[in-house]
């Protein structure tokens, strides 16, 4: 072989390998996933004595990387106030520099969602999938006719009640029964009066029957037959109806009687904690079955979780919410196809069947799971679980406008239970703001 | 004399000027840092808060230009007005309030063996060495109208039961109280630190002489004290009246809820919404960074001018 011809073979080789490294390099660039993320339970199963609040974020990534070694997942953890959560987010978009996979909730997506934000599900959801998430769950996550993230926890605004307390008075008899644990609010009235009394004969309220903040007071009074919109219509508000000021008349009557915790229907009463030291029989919360579980040996009760009674042209209703994971704008569809490939991982039935907290899965095959294992320390709260989830409402509504008609709505229901305006009033008030806002482009 | 070809060669003022930057050069240097710290953290973002506050934005969308749209909303949103009527009660409570105890508890250490006032100094101090948000916090809890410290108290006594922070009319008052006692800035605890060592700094002959002339301890201290601690006490006037009117960590913390999902605080029913809150809600909650920008302009304007007018109406030298 001469030099030309070894030039020549030469410069065929480096084509070649030039061409081939090309197309490996291709196939082993790494991809960088960013995830905010709010962990809800420590340790993998959620039930560990020493677990940390990210161990099991970190093993369903490790699994997700075990198939995906091209991929580096950077995870930042957000827990606290949803509101605070989202002004990072604001923050963010403004700097460009929003990560791949957020933590939202039924209450601010659509902001996001309508701005272009985030990128829907419904591509990547299956059939499988669709079937097996809560339907109320999809119906909290849905708008403008898409799925706009993957839901894995299924949140309430209900009713905690203390049974040990009930049975202290004598008054089992006034608890809601299961399966629906549904009850009229006479009986609720009846019960928050039982319950209210002084143990130690001093002449001062020791427990009081009821305690409610405002967004449990505006719950209630959705129980009693009219909502803020009428379903699938917010343009306007609908909640200034007799139905409604005969709903908070009740309420002030509890309050009036001495029933009720007072600062009861504003923002700075505290009920999670009297609840917890059984100072008052039912509070409405966001969640309270893990803190009633973990309390010493000697503070325990028996706990049972209701919806709201339902006023007299009513019926069971709870505040319903999702928490949920979302993709935000992916340029290139191959990353998009990755990055909800792992949304759907960190939401899917195999990464989450092994937690064994109190959850509150937005997946039926989730419940099942837990249903099934015999050492699942919640497993009597699934049919309350599955009872009150029966009857969730989408109370503040999901357009972009949501979050400022409830900005309105909150003061003014406070206004009622401080004296300052009667329920008329207060909602005569609301009705005008909230139409106003809700009529603006 | 320069030559023609030196760089210092230049008509004679730009030559003054110029050579006097240059003598002072390292002085430029080392407040570069600053200027350039102010100018970009600080300065910056002023400028930002004018362009926004003339414009309409939500942060996701475009920032369109709207004038004078939003002060002229401003102008007739009753809440607004809500919000500046308590941040200036709350001010003018709150800061002389603060000043007056911490005033009459700095005269009544003062005269104390040096052990009792160091103990005394710590005992009132520490409130303020702790987080706002745990003292928040702990305050919240004692005002909770059911089984809350104060009215377990106020009970023995055969007074209340006070609703605090859950009534339209006693909510801001408590939150008043409680930076009165326990802010790090405009509480009692700094102040009294301050003027202790302001009082120290009295030369004690003046004290001679006023007992010489007959003086009672009232005149010793309208006549020599007070005036002495002049200065001090424009300075923490100035300082808490900048401090009050950006209220917001106690205002969030005392009256958001804690365990529901309400969002807003400020209440009930807006008692508490001062104007940074009010910012906040229209910033974070309701997206109308405009507005929220228009706000934070107006509370600038009143800041500075309320500043300025203590500093020249206060600020005299004293001296004997």
């Amino acid at each position: 072989m001469n030099r030309k011809h070894l030039h020549i073979l030469m410069a065929a080789l480096a084509l070649v390998s030039l061409v081939l490294s090309a197309c490996g390099g291709q196939q082993a660039e790494p991809q960088t996933i960013r995830l905010w993320i709010w962990s809800q339970w420590n340790g993998k199963t959620g039930i560990e004595p020493n677990g940390q609040p990210l161990d099991w974020w970190n093993d369903q990534i490790a699994n997700f990387k075990a198939s995906h070694p091209n991929v580096e997942i950077e995870m930042e953890d957000l827990s606290g106030q949803d509101v605070d959560i989202n002004a990072k987010y604001d923050t963010a978009v403004a700097a460009g520099n929003i990560a791949d996979i957020i933590w939202v909730d039924e209450s601010y997506f659509t902001k996001y969602a309508s701005s272009g934000v985030l990128e829907p599900v419904d591509e990547f959801m299956t059939a499988e999938d669709r079937a097996d998430f809560l339907p109320n769950d999809l119906v909290l996550s849905r708008w403008d006719g898409k799925q706009w993230f993957w839901p894995y926890i299924t949140q309430a605004n209900h009713l905690a009640i203390n049974v040990s307390l009930f049975k202290e008075r004598g008054a089992e008899n006034l608890l809601p029964a299961a399966p629906d644990y549904a009850w009229p609010w006479d009986q609720y009235a009846e019960a928050a009066r039982a319950l209210a009394f002084d143990r130690d004969g001093d002449g001062t309220t020791d427990v009081y029957g009821v305690g409610f903040g405002t967004d449990g007071a505006y719950t209630m009074a959705e129980a009693w037959g009219d909502h803020l919109y009428k379903q699938g219509d917010e343009s306007r508000v609908t909640i200034n109806t007799q139905n409604t000021i005969d709903a908070f008349h009740a309420l002030l009557g509890l309050v009036n009687d001495g029933a009720a915790l007072p600062g009861s229907g504003t923002g700075a009463v505290d009920l999670d904690t009297n609840f917890l030291q059984q100072r008052v029989a039912m509070v409405n919360t966001w969640g309270i079955v893990t803190d009633v579980e973990t309390l010493p040996e000697n503070e325990k009760f028996e706990l049972i979780l209701a919806p709201f009674p339902y006023g007299p042209n009513g019926e069971p209703t709870v505040w319903g919410g999702v928490h949920g994971l979302a993709v935000t704008k992916q340029e290139d569809p191959d990353r998009l196809k990755l990055v909800m490939e792992l949304g759907r991982h960190l939401t899917s039935t195999e990464a989450l069947k092994d937690v064994r907290a109190w959850s509150k899965p937005a997946r039926v095959s989730l419940l099942e799971a837990q249903r099934a294992d015999p050492n699942f320390l919640y497993e009597e709260y699934i049919p309350q679980f599955e009872a009150y989830t029966g009857v969730l409402i989408p109370l503040m509504g999901q357009g972009p406008n949501a979050v400022p008609v409830l900005v309105k709505y909150e003061p003014l229901i406070e206004a009622i239970f401080t004296g300052d305006l009667t329920p008329e009033e207060a909602l005569g008030q609301f009705e005008s703001e909230a139409n106003t806002i809700l009529s603006q482009p | 004399m320069a030559s023609i070809a030196s760089p210092l060669y230049y008509a004679p003022h730009r030559r003054g000027l110029l050579q006097r930057v240059w003598r002072a050069r390292w002085a430029y240097a080392f407040i570069l840092v600053p200027i350039l710290l102010f100018s970009t953290f600080e300065f910056y973002p002023f400028l930002q808060a004018l362009r926004y506050s003339v414009s309409k934005w939500s942060i996701v969308g475009p920032v369109d230009f709207v004038g004078l749209a939003n002060y002229r909303w401003l102008a007739s949103d009753p809440i607004f007005w809500k919000a500046l009527w308590n941040t200036l009660r709350y001010g003018a409570t709150v800061v002389p309030g603060s000043l007056s105890l911490s005033l009459f508890l700095a005269v009544l250490i003062f005269p104390l063996a040096r052990a009792a006032r160091t103990f005394f100094k710590m005992a009132f101090y520490l409130p303020a060495v702790a987080s706002i948000v745990v003292v928040s916090l702990v305050w919240r809890w004692m005002y909770q109208p059911a089984f809350g410290l104060f009215n377990y108290l106020a009970g023995l006594v055969g007074l209340g039961p006070f609703r605090f922070l859950t009534s339209s009319s006693e909510a801001l008052p408590s939150v008043m109280l409680m930076q009165i006692f326990s802010s790090p800035v405009i509480g009692i605890g700094a102040a009294v630190i301050l003027l202790l060592a302001a009082m120290n700094s009295i030369p004690f002959e003046l004290y001679e002489a006023a007992i010489l002339d007959g003086a009672s301890a009232w005149q010793k201290f309208r006549f020599v004290t007070f005036p002495l601690l002049r200065t001090t006490l424009t300075f923490l006037l100035i300082i808490g009246t900048i401090e009050t009117l950006r209220e917001f960590t106690a205002i969030y913390l005392m009256t958001s809820s804690a365990s529901s999902n309400t969002l807003t605080g400020g209440g009930p029913f807006y008692s508490t919404t001062t104007v940074v809150y009010y910012i906040y809600v229209n910033a974070f909650l309701t997206h109308q960074f405009g507005l929220a920008a228009a706000m934070a302009i107006v509370l600038f304007v009143i800041i500075l001018a309320l500043a300025v007018l203590q500093f020249r109406k206060l600020n005299l030298d004293v001296e004997y």
